[in-house]
């Protein structure tokens, strides 16, 4: 769809230089599929989004809807069982689906890096220190002395605060939070054009995951560093997003700038999703005055079973007739915003 | 008000001056004590929710394991259902220390990764040496009822998504029927419709079963709404002793100031 780049196009670029005026990354309709046993399922649908330079993305879904499996594929990074079945992936103009796999582990941890969602992504037989430092060395030529100032001021910036110690520490020395900590550093420590941050906060407290959001929005002022957010969690996106792409089952279901996402949620699912999170408050208490806690009804579609419909009318408040017959596209709404809700297609 | 009756209601877990200190340093080097836990008192009543909230390295997860009898604490006494735990070896403590589950964060590292779903649920029933027909029968009753179908039975961990496998987890936990129940950021992670969705379990559960929580968290928003009492734990200190939800209305502000004071 061509939405989500027109979106981008009218966006002022902050960057001044021309080759940079352009998208960062344009993803145009990509599908993943997986096979198991019992055939192939689709786990992202047509996925189409763009991010320009120095942009915060925040991708919101729940598990299974293929966010992760969208990130992944961006480097190559799928495992065997994925095959992306279609679609065109640029990255400042080259697409990454043609690149040889030299060229592309020249790019991953470079000038893009990736934040795993669980930090077993840590080998666990090495310092921690060094596997930062090796990811540096791999991309820059620095001595051993240079790597390690480096290294000292980014822990410093991400809330590391026992250098040496942390620097010596095997991953299972450290908490969870600070193994977090670990990985976010790897993916920053070359200053990398596009961070893919799969729940980067996802283990860690409050103020840590500030601290952490706010070192983001700085190498976003300082170095124009784009970051594509992927989260469960509203609440994080809505602090630092300039943008949201919301997906379910495998597909972008609603498109737009955070502000107007958060405020005003167009599709059924984002508006039943923000009702759960407990900071936008409790639904009235129930029978007997029981706390109860908002949720989504149902439960996520079988990605084996394609329905005709739209994926999310079995759960939907406001299913209509056309909801199980079709599959709604995803509609423009002024350039600003795109859903996919047959809602509002008369409008 | 559940306040109210909740007031009357006995202690199952007392904690007094619980003390425990880490030892770090390699053995060629200085080594020196962290405090991990400094003269810690909690009261939980029977059937209520208490939360304990703290950053990371606060040393909420080194109480949860004292209090399962993963680590020894160095001072201090645990009462649960009114016997002391540290008085108590062999079979004696292992049935009550059945009483007492913990659900971890890391619901990956804490299933066996070469075992099948039912396998794990089933697995506290194969020490308790329980029949193996009715084994398998209360296994996946657990697992329906924190939201698995029982077709998933064969599946192992790697093939559930992070929700799935933390109920998994929490499935494994209430198979014993226990009276306590520490819930180690056991949301953490999770979609926020299932996190309703488990809040609610746990919730029903809770009635259902008049079990007592302690709750590990880090999500403010969250407990507010979840647990009856907060309590605050700093550098291994409890700040103020329990208070109601209500009284953490300025989350950050509240409960982590301390660290900009101390941080500086």
């Amino acid at each position: 769809m061509p939405v989500s780049s027109s979106i981008s196009l009218e966006r002022p670029t902050p960057g001044s230089e021309r080759e940079e005026a352009t998208d960062l990354l344009a993803v145009k309709d990509l599908t993943v599929q997986y096979c198991v046993n019992s055939g192939r399922f689709t786990a992202v649908n047509q996925v189409s989004f763009s991010m320009d330079r120095a942009e915060i993305v925040g991708m919101l879904g729940e598990s299974g809807c293929g966010k992760t499996s969208t990130a992944l594929s961006l480097l190559r990074l799928l495992p065997d069982t994925a095959i992306v079945t279609g679609g065109r992936i640029y990255f400042r103009k080259r697409d990454l689906r043609l690149l040889a796999e030299k060229q592309l582990r020249e790019l991953r941890g470079g000038e893009v890096s990736i934040i795993f969602q669980d930090s077993a992504a840590l080998n666990p037989v090495m310092r921690v220190g060094n596997q930062v430092i090796e990811v540096l060395r791999a991309h820059s030529k620095c001595t051993s002395r240079q790597a390690r100032e480096k290294l000292h001021g980014l822990f410093t910036s991400i809330g590391l605060l026992d250098f040496d110690r942390i620097f010596d520490a095997y991953p299972h020395q450290l908490s969870g939070g600070q193994r977090q900590r670990i990985a976010i550093a790897q993916a920053l420590i070359c200053e990398p054009k596009l961070v893919i941050a799969d729940e980067p906060t996802a283990h860690l407290d409050d103020t840590t995951a500030a601290e952490i959001l706010a070192f983001m929005l700085k190498m976003r002022e300082t170095h124009h560093t784009s970051f594509l957010i992927i989260s469960h969690n509203p609440e994080i996106l809505a602090k630092v997003a300039d943008r949201m792409i919301v997906m379910y089952a495998g597909q972008v279901v609603e498109e737009g700038s955070a502000e107007d996402v958060f405020a005003r949620p167009l599709h059924p699912y984002t508006e039943t999703l923000l009702r759960c999170s407990p900071a936008r408050g409790m639904p009235a208490a129930g029978a007997g005055g029981k706390k109860r806690f908002a949720f989504i009804p149902g439960n996520s579609p079988n990605p084996l079973e394609v329905l005709p419909g739209c994926s999310f009318s079995a759960r939907c408040a406001d299913r209509m007739a056309i909801c199980d017959s079709r599959q709604p596209d995803l509609l423009d709404q002024c350039g600003q915003r795109a859903v996919r809700c047959f809602k509002y297609e008369a409008q | 008000m559940p306040l109210a009756d909740k007031s009357a209601a006995w202690p199952v877990l007392e904690v007094r001056g619980l003390c425990k200190a880490h030892t770090q340093g390699r053995w060629w080097q200085r080594q020196f004590q962290v405090r991990a836990l400094d003269n810690i008192d909690l009261t939980l009543n029977v059937g209520s929710t208490l939360a304990l909230v703290g950053e990371s390295g606060a040393g909420k997860s080194t109480l949860a394991m004292c209090l399962v009898g993963l680590l020894e604490p160095d001072a201090g006494e645990i009462v649960f259902d009114g016997r002391r735990l540290g008085e108590l070896r062999g079979e004696e403590r292992a049935t009550l220390c059945r009483k007492i589950q913990l659900i971890f964060q890391d619901s990956a590292g804490a299933l066996n990764p070469r075992m099948s779903a039912a396998e794990i649920v089933e697995e506290p029933l194969v020490i308790a040496g329980e029949e193996s027909r009715l084994r398998r029968q209360r296994a996946l009753r657990a697992m329906e009822q924190v939201g698995l179908p029982s077709a998933w039975s064969n599946r192992r961990p790697h093939e559930l998504s992070g929700g799935q496998r933390q109920r998994l987890a929490i499935a494994r936990a209430l198979l014993l029927e226990p009276k306590l129940v520490i819930l180690d950021e056991v949301l953490a992670g999770l979609d926020l419709s299932i996190q309703g969705q488990i809040s609610n379990l746990l919730l029903d559960l809770q009635s259902e079963h008049n079990l007592s929580y302690l709750c590990i968290s880090h999500d403010l928003a969250h407990v507010g709404q979840f647990a009856d009492e907060v309590a605050v734990i700093h550098q291994g200190k409890i700040t103020g002793g329990n208070r109601a939800p209500q009284a953490i209305d300025q989350p950050r502000e509240r409960v982590f100031s301390a660290r900009a004071g101390a941080g500086g």
